[in-house]
């Protein structure tokens, strides 16, 4: 109670509000908008991938998809105590970091759901040799620098933690992808949009998250949510599986591009 | 692997595998086919102290179901009439587990029903953009014998369809100088006299006499049968396909050693509506470890359709009245 009247220092005002932004973005037209001005429906954003970012991890990985950045370190594989396990494990954590999303989290409050995490790891160890690996385990580490929505971060998360896995030079089946894909009910039509943003998702009647290994054409997992007829559900997934293989394209691209950073492959023998 | 599972040998592994891959003939331990499920029994009404409850028990797999209303405010599109789930695992069902792990299994099962099973609750309402029951469902796993979230999804529906809504009455009072006062919800008001709920009521003049209205209010009318939902036939079901590692056989109803060896599946939550007579899917979630082709994808989803029909049909034939 003194403090409040501390004549020595200058209080603090008692209600504070948070400034008000013009948006410089075009406004939405009348009602919920699925018309995309910038892209076509069945166009992603631009991905920047990058390997190699953080020295001390075996392998990392640093991805800009959309509004979704994300820094992906991973250690190992390393010893793992004690009972025997036949196949090496996989532990994966998402961390947000507070300012990524809004509102701003708790600095040391865990950070999503367990959810993601299981997810994740759901969706990348079909990926990994693990039988290679007995006794040993892999830690993936996961910081998600700006996110816009929980599956953006998920598939964006699959193919920066695939993209470190490889640069650690841990032995993979394939390359796993993420795409993401919503169903958007328009005036007159339904409309598939790939790599939605979060007002897109928000008014969708359902959407998609794909994680696949393209060049091996299998799913590795799927997560619905909304409501659709089954042909609807069966088209996105045929939608999500041909996207993924252009971030596959991506991917492969930046992992050659960061091993010859490092002075590995491609220079002639 | 969200649930404990029974370790498995590796030659007990491959027997199971082996037996549920053959070409010909595949079998399982209780003979039954591969697309056999187990009988299910359905109680509904199990707790008469709940709005609604039931009891659901395939094969070694026992849930309970119940459902608590609470009143709350909201409008319409904030959403705040949403249901609530939560999924309490026993430490009986597993009694060679921690605590600590049921307790992450309990939050995982609680989190896939709260994203494809609430959404299609419609909302039960009280007073339109005002005051709605919000339903509190909760789940207790009581023993396990494999197929843990099939039936979890289907005491949730049961307990739905059995679930009452009671009447609502409304009251509000209107009183013009001590004229034509109906019920009161605070109390009778004396004639002209405003001093004391002055702050709670809305004063409206007319024709230069004040009519004084009460604040609405509701009361629960136990008096007469209750209704159900609407809209109860139309709750989501799972199928659960399992798959069988390295070959293209699926089956339903899994007890828990076969999970342990073919920890690989893919759910599938679906949805009719009295409208049109198509069903629709509102949740796919695969767990396991392994991958699926993708050429496999559009035949598996269509056999679970085909698998939800029917199981649709045998639920909505025995609602209870």
């Amino acid at each position: 109670m003194a403090t409040a009247f501390d004549r020595r220092r200058i209080p603090a005002p008692e209600v504070s509000i948070p400034p008000v932004y013009d948006d410089a973005e075009l406004e939405p037209e009348a009602g919920p908008s699925t018309k995309r001005v910038d892209r076509a429906n069945d166009e992603a954003r631009p991905i920047f991938l990058k390997t190699g970012l953080i020295s001390q991890a075996n392998g990392s990985g640093y991805i800009e998809s959309g509004g979704v950045k994300i820094a992906c370190s991973v250690y190992g594989p390393r010893p793992k105590a004690p009972p025997y396990t036949p196949q090496g494990t996989l532990n994966l954590e998402v961390k947000f970091a507070p300012f990524a999303s809004d509102p701003r989290r708790a600095p040391l409050r865990d950070t999503e759901p367990v959810s993601l995490s299981q997810l994740l790891t759901q969706s990348l160890t079909p990926t990994i040799q693990l039988h290679l690996l007995p006794k040993s385990s892999i830690d993936v580490c996961l910081l998600v620098l700006e996110s816009d929505t929980p599956t953006n971060v998920l598939s964006a998360g699959l193919t920066v933690a695939s993209a470190a896995i490889a640069d650690a030079g841990i032995a993979m089946y394939a390359l796993g992808t993420g795409s993401v894909v919503a169903l958007a009910q328009s005036t007159d039509k339904q409309e598939v949009l790939l790599d939605p943003e979060q007002s897109e998702e928000g008014g969708a009647e359902g959407k998609v998250l794909l994680g696949s290994m393209p060049a091996l054409g299998k799913i590795t997992n799927i997560l619905l949510e909304g409501s659709v007829d089954v042909e609807q559900a069966v088209e996105m997934i045929e939608r999500a599986i041909s996207a993924s293989r252009d971030t596959h394209t991506v991917l492969a691209q930046s992992l050659i591009e960061g091993a010859q950073e490092r002075g590995i492959g491609g220079e002639a023998e | 692997m969200s649930l404990p599972l029974p370790t498995l040998s590796p030659s007990e592994i491959s027997y199971i595998q082996t037996s549920l891959s053959d070409p010909i003939h595949p079998t399982r331990s209780d003979s039954r086919s591969l697309l056999d499920t187990r009988p299910i029994e359905v109680s509904y009404g199990v707790f008469p102290h709940a709005n609604g409850s039931s009891r659901i028990k395939i094969g070694g797999t026992e849930v309970v179901a119940g459902i608590k209303l609470e009143v709350v405010d909201s409008s319409e599109s904030s959403k705040g009439w949403k249901g609530k789930v939560e999924v309490d695992i026993t430490p009986q069902a597993f009694p060679a587990s921690q605590p600590s792990n049921l307790s992450s299994s309990s939050a995982y099962l609680s989190s896939i029903l709260q994203s494809h099973f609430i959404p299609s609750i419609p909302p039960l309402v009280i007073i339109p953009n005002q005051k709605y029951f919000q339903p509190q469902l909760h789940l207790t796993l009581i023993s396990s014998d494999g197929n843990v979230l099939s039936a979890l999804v289907l005491g949730a529906r049961s307990a739905f369809a059995d679930l009452k809504l009671p009447k609502i009455k409304i009251i509000s009072w209107v009183g013009e100088n001590g004229e034509n006062e109906v019920e009161g919800a605070e109390g009778v008001i004396g004639k002209g006299d405003l001093s004391g709920i002055k702050a709670a009521i809305k004063s409206k003049s007319k024709k230069g006499r004040n009519i004084t209205k009460g604040g609405e209010d509701w009361d629960l009318d136990l008096s007469e049968d209750l209704d159900h939902i609407d809209g109860r036939e139309e709750l989501p079901v799972l199928v659960t396909l399992n798959l069988v590692p390295n070959s293209p056989n699926i089956f339903l109803d899994a007890t828990s050693q076969e999970e342990s060896a073919c920890p690989s599946k893919l759910h599938l939550f679906f949805t009719t509506s009295s409208t049109e007579k198509s069903l629709k899917v509102c949740g796919i979630r695969f767990e396991g470890g392994q991958s699926i082709d993708n050429s496999r994808i559009k035949g598996l989803i269509e056999e679970g359709a085909r698998i939800a029909g029917e199981l649709i049909s045998g639920l909505n034939g025995n609602l209870p009245q």
